[in-house]
């Protein structure tokens, strides 16, 4: 019986309850969207944040200080400078200290960081051709490049080398051809006794990056410090730690401080605008979504105090028949529920379309279904019809019988 | 027919600022009597019913209904003495536009708390509202909608059928009807207190009583 009337009763309003039920859509919309945009937004970061490789890369320092040491010429060392490959180290087994805390000190949850040590090189390949040879830490470069792919294997050992897809498609070069490298030392100090080495290696794989690394072959880095007369010395360090709430100049600034001889620089630059679009993209939404669903509790409210005056004289009938004002009132929770109930579905499925409009718009990248958000939109929902639904019930229940059903 | 199911005394109601309508009303009804209520217009009818009806308090004195003092009773108690005790019909029918005959009836049997749509069916007609069960009152005549009304006012077995004017929106042929629906409700031991302003329809009644500015004059 309560369901019929209640169905009946919401039937013959329905026009009336087309406004608040749209406001209550367009407040939950808001709100499920913005739910969808940030979380999906911000997985998607933390991915590109995995994909795009370093989020920061150590260079030799080149400060002032150390290049008036004595009577160097300033030039001279700028382009000879090298990281020790002891920092490298250091800076690889820096964990907690550095990549565990923010700097409130608060532990915080970010990966072990993966370090990759570089050297760079030019040397001759089969006596005519040059080729930039990166001596590199496999274990990790694989790790911070997921994204590149490998036809073959990385090398294990010092006999073998990882090509490039541009020289190996330029050269024609495949798996298993065996390649000479050899290093001549074109800036000596010593122009009477320069530096030349030569190797015989093997391609063990062609990688595919995406960028200029299809250009360059790699090695480890031991052997192409020994084949081009740099022990000890690596160009740069690719850092990469994972996370969302890193500070990344904080790890940025304690690395600096516990190894004085590298400079840490921050990048990601794309990220971090889309990190600001995301807060503002989060920050309007939320916006909207705080004034659309302020409106529908005017809405909602205005709709019912509406209903509750139009229907005095059934709230009046009912108490004469014996109602104590209870089976009213759970009539008008119960077209609030079903309001709550359109408004908390729809809005959802709203949010999901407004979501991927944001996401095209703002992110040019698809947002995900995030389900949760349905009970969340639901619960918002309910909320702002309880809200709502009080001013009217208040009415209702100071409704005097006596005075609605007299004369007409 | 004999003990008194309606017990009034001193009865006293003042409204704002200072309109006396019911103005010391002592009164007795007997279990299965049809009374009759009738007076000049501002008489105090209305007020006298709607307190026999516990919708309205009086400013003093006493009201007891079937042996209960109802105005001791707190506002849950007393909606559930009135869903238990009494059924009540208007001038104006009072049904509820977007339910059917039926469902007009049954809303209060909801209120009561017992459903029985045999029942519901079984009294509409007895009224002679057997065809009409699923009709919305817009649809309905004014002795229909009454009929309905007075399905509703008696479906829940009240020991007092309480009627303001039931005939006073109705022409005098479709009145004549209610009235025989009444008698025979009265004649199945019904007790009816019923406010007319009609002498014809006031000999139908059982007992007269008079309200004259607020008092029983006879
Ligand atoms: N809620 C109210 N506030 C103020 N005065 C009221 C109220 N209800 C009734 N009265 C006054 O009380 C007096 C009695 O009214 P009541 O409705 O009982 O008369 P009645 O005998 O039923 O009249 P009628 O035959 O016109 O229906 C009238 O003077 C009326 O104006
Ligand atoms: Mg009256």
């Amino acid at each position: 019986m309560y369901l019929k009337v209640l169905i009946k009763s919401f039937r013959m309003r329905k026009t009336r309850y087309i406004m608040p039920t749209l406001a209550l859509i367009i407040g939950i919309a808001m709100l499920s969207s913005l739910i969808m945009v940030s979380e999906s937004i911000e997985e998607n970061l933390e991915r590109e944040l995995d994909v795009l490789g370093p989020n920061l890369i150590a260079i030799p320092k080149t400060d002032e200080i150390q290049l008036t040491v004595g009577d160097v010429d300033v030039g001279q060392v700028a382009k000879t400078e090298y990281i020790p490959e002891n920092s490298a180290i250091d800076v690889s087994l820096l964990e907690k200290e550095v990549f565990g805390y923010n700097s409130e000190g608060e532990l915080r949850v970010c990966s072990d960081p993966n370090v990759n040590a570089l050297i760079y090189e030019v040397v001759t390949v089969d006596n005519d051709r040059q080729a930039v040879l990166a001596g590199v830490w496999f274990e990790p470069m694989e790790i911070i490049n997921v994204w590149w792919s490998i036809e073959g294997d990385y090398p294990t050992d010092d006999t073998g080398v990882a090509v490039g897809i541009r020289i190996a498609e330029k050269w024609g070069l495949t798996v298993g051809q065996t390649l000479d490298l050899s290093y001549v030392d074109r800036f000596p100090t010593d122009p009477s006794n320069v530096f030349n080495a030569s190797k015989s290696v093997t391609i063990t794989g062609i990688v595919s990056t995406g960028g200029e690394d299809d250009s360059r072959i790699f090695g480890q880095l031991d052997w192409v410090q020994t084949l081009t007369d740099k022990e000890d010395k690596v160009n740069i360090l690719h850092i990469s730690t994972l996370c969302k709430t890193c500070d990344l100049h904080s790890i940025q600034m304690k690395i600096e401080e516990l190894i004085p001889t590298i400079e840490v620089v921050i990048v990601k630059k794309v990220v971090n605008a889309q990190m600001t679009t995301l807060n503002l993209v989060n920050n309007l939404v939320g916006f909207i979504s705080v004034v659309s669903i302020g409106g529908s509790i005017l809405a909602v409210t205005t709709t019912m105090t509406l209903s509750v005056v139009e229907r005095k004289k059934e709230i009046g009938l009912l108490r004469a028949l014996g109602d104590d004002g209870t089976r009213f009132i759970a009539l008008l929770a119960g077209e609030g529920a079903m309001i709550a109930l359109v408004g908390g579905i729809l809005g959802f499925f709203v949010g999901i379309i407004i979501a991927q409009l944001i996401g095209d718009y703002a992110f040019s990248s698809e947002i995900e279904v995030i389900w949760w958000a349905l009970p969340v939109g639901l619960g918002a929902a309910v909320g702002t019809v309880l809200v709502a639904t009080i001013l009217p019930i208040r009415k209702a229940m100071m409704t005097d019988p006596v005075n609605v059903l007299r004369g007409d | 027919m004999g003990k008194a199911v309606i017990e009034i005394k001193g009865l006293k109601k003042t409204f704002p600022p200072n309109t006396h309508a019911l103005n010391g009303v002592s009164l007795k009804i007997k279990k299965g009597e049809w009374t009759m209520i009738m007076g000049p217009s501002g008489s105090g009818k209305t007020t006298l019913l709607n307190i026999i009806s516990c919708l309205d308090h009086p400013t003093s004195g006493t009201v007891k209904v079937v042996g209960e003092d109802v105005f001791k009773l707190g506002q849950r108690k007393m909606a559930q003495f009135r869903r238990e005790h009494l059924g009540m019909i208007f001038q104006q029918y009072h049904l509820i536009p977007y339910l059917n005959a039926q469902e007009n009836v049954e809303i209060a049997q909801y209120i009561h708390s017992v459903v029985d749509k045999d029942g519901v069916v079984g009294v509409l007609e007895k009224l002679g509202m057997g065809d009409r069960l699923d009709h919305i009152p817009a649809k309905l005549s004014g002795g229909e909608q009454q009929r309905v009304a007075i399905a509703r006012a008696i479906i829940n077995e009240p020991a007092i059928l309480l009627a303001d004017e039931p005939t006073g929106n109705l022409d005098r042929k479709t009145g004549i009807k209610i009235m025989e629906i009444l008698k025979k409700l009265r004649d199945n031991g019904q007790t009816i207190v019923m406010v007319t302003h009609d002498a014809n329809l006031a000999e139908w009644g059982d007992r007269l009583v008079e309200l004259e500015d607020g008092k029983v004059v006879k």
